[in-house]
């Protein structure tokens, strides 16, 4: 089982929609996948359950989430799907844990969702507040800063995943800085432009900054619980385009306006100037220099990523799933305002699956390495 | 440019100096607020420690030059130089020594901390020597005063410092502080300084075997005073 998780220091890049189509292609090939959301703005969740069913499961937790002492661990609250920010609750508030570990929210039959919750901004508190008791070795603060890796490994003993994907928000914050030290591999999908250049320089000397935190957390801490944190310090798996627009005029490798190529041709230097050796040794020369999938998931399919999100599915299942809602139940597409969808895009909503899964299959060749 | 500066600078680094002072106030912290030391009259009475001075270090890595031709660098230092942290605990007699000494072997045994090399006591009194061998604690002849030596880690990873821990009664401790002022950094050469401290070192044992008696009896009292 790998951890990896998606980062980009500049929001509004798709990044949770990749995440998502990711999670649907890894599903595609076999490999059972969960997907954790662990960025405040939920668009992960977003993504994949309707909103009246995540509001359903954060009213339940409200109380909750505001004060954790209340519960009672025999609650039925804990055999319905649970956001991520209520299993973090008990280290949160320093209370002792429950042992029944709730079931994640199924989006397809191997493909496994822990939703999000806005209020996750406490628990990045109470991680900056603790953050100094891990020099001390002090169990509070060293059971936070491992908790969200240790739900991913208690979720992975009890449905053996292949995979699990952390959505991350665009900040280079303390819940991020646990986040991506703490897991097994992260990419960066970035657009074709000045702020990607600099959002990997920013995570490249995040990165060198937060391995010093943690080797010398590592140096004063007793090997059993070492073991809680993650072997290896997080490797660097590469970037991918996305979201980009088309050219067709101007001749260069990924059809991409001459401006927005200069950028992507600046990436591979920047790679490799910030982000040092020992954080990507598993990538080739070559790896670092292509995006990840090579141009699978270049291209912006403009409206199709909305229309999938509204009705839950990955873009390749909108024909489908629209045509079925259309026959049984055209009263779900009127209150939810869903456009009538043009049967002439049908086929290139369905050709996106076999672009997701090179994408997905070129990611797991770099993990595999890991 | 001095051999050692890299050393030197080595151990001066503020992230260095950042991870041997964490460690330092934890060991520290642990005999001065271990709840197990607090019975109606503290176990440990007072606790003193320190990062070795820089200067000082410098003449130990001479010395271990040339005594021992043992070259320190960078990569051996935290296993060749064990007292960079130094801990050095201090209680009333000798008795309370068992309880110290089970507190920091739970401490090994649950792998907060592990052991550098094995707990070593040093004292001329063969009495003494007995009773450590008890505790399972190598005892070494040391014309001076009695003492108990631990070097510990915070993890057994290859490159991590120690920190020495030493225990010792305050009678003890009085004798250690007079012999430091008579015999450092220059050793005396007077005949008479020596022996007097030879006979110190005697009635310091004394004293504390005096207060062992004088708290075992007090025990003893008041247990036959609650009895009747």
């Amino acid at each position: 089982m790998k951890i990896i998780s998606l980062f980009n220091n500049k929001g509004g890049v798709g990044k949770s929609t990749l995440g998502y189509h990711l999670g649907h292609a890894l599903n595609e090939i076999g490999k059972k996948t969960l997907m954790v959301d662990l960025d405040p703005q939920c668009n992960l969740t977003i993504c994949g359950i309707d909103t009246e069913e995540l509001h359903k499961i954060w009213l339940e937790e409200d109380e909750f989430v505001d004060d954790f002492e209340k519960f009672n661990a025999n609650n039925e609250l804990l055999q319905k799907p649970r956001s991520i920010h209520f299993l973090l609750k008990p280290t949160e508030d320093g209370l002792s844990d429950f042992d029944i570990i709730p079931p994640p929210v199924e989006l397809a039959q191997n493909l496994h969702l822990i939703p999000g919750r806005l209020s996750i901004h406490k628990f990045e508190n109470k991680l900056a507040e603790r953050w100094s008791g891990a020099y001390q070795s002090d169990n509070l603060a060293i059971r936070t800063i491992t908790k969200i890796r240790e739900i991913c490994n208690l979720y992975s003993a009890k449905y053996n995943y292949d995979y699990i994907i952390i959505d991350t928000s665009p900040s280079l914050g303390i819940l991020n800085k646990t986040i991506i030290s703490t897991v097994d591999g992260f990419f960066i999908p970035a657009q074709p432009d000045m702020f990607s250049l600099y959002g990997i320089r920013n995570i490249g000397s995040s990165l060198n900054l937060w391995q010093r935190e943690f080797e010398t957390i590592y140096n004063l801490i007793s090997s059993d619980k070492r073991t809680k944190f993650p072997e290896k310090f997080v490797q660097f798996l590469g970037y991918t385009i996305y979201n980009a627009k088309k050219y067709s005029t101007d001749k260069n490798e990924y059809d991409l306006a001459q401006a927005h190529f200069s950028y992507v041709q600046k990436i591979p230097e920047v790679i490799k100037e910030f982000i040092k050796e020992s954080n990507r040794v598993h990538l080739s020369k070559e790896q670092i220099e292509q995006p990840i999938g090579g141009d699978a998931v270049i291209h912006s399919h403009n409206t199709f990523p909305s229309v999938a999100q509204s009705l839950n599915c990955p873009m390749w299942e909108v024909p489908d799933k629209y045509s079925n809602l259309y026959k049984n139940n055209r009263d779900w597409l009127i209150e939810r305002e869903i456009e009538p969808i043009n049967q002439g895009s049908y086929g290139r909503y369905r050709e996106t699956k076999e672009k997701y899964i090179a994408f997905a299959h070129s990611l797991i060749e770099r993990l595999n390495n890991l | 440019m001095n051999k050692f500066d890299e050393v030197l600078a080595f151990y001066q680094n503020p992230t260095t100096q950042f991870q041997l002072e964490s460690f330092r106030k934890r060991v520290k912290d642990f005999f001065e607020n271990n709840p197990a030391f607090s019975d109606h009259l503290s176990v440990v009475h007072s606790v003193k420690s320190r990062l070795k001075d820089v200067n000082h270090l410098e003449e130990k890595l001479v010395r271990k030059e040339s005594e021992k031709g043992k070259e320190i660098t960078t990569d051996n230092l935290f296993n060749e130089i064990t007292d960079l942290i130094g801990v050095r605990v201090l209680h009333l007699y000798f008795d309370q020594f068992g309880i110290i000494h089970n507190e920091i072997m739970k401490q090994i045994d649950n792998g907060e901390w592990t052991l550098y090399e094995p707990p070593k006591a040093y004292t001329w009194d063969p009495d003494m020597s007995e009773e450590f061998e008890k505790l399972g604690i190598k005892s070494n002849r040391k014309d001076s005063y009695t003492s108990v030596h631990y070097v510990i880690k915070p993890n057994p990873k290859e490159n991590v410092f120690c920190c020495e821990i030493q225990v010792r009664t305050l009678f003890e401790e009085i004798w250690g502080e007079i012999d430091h002022s008579i015999n450092y950094p220059v050793k005396t050469d007077s005949i008479a300084c020596a022996e007097q401290l030879k006979v110190l070192s005697k009635l310091a044992s004394t004293g504390t075997r005096l207060a062992d008696s004088i708290f075992r009896s007090h025990i003893d009292h008041k247990k036959t005073k609650a009895d009747n």
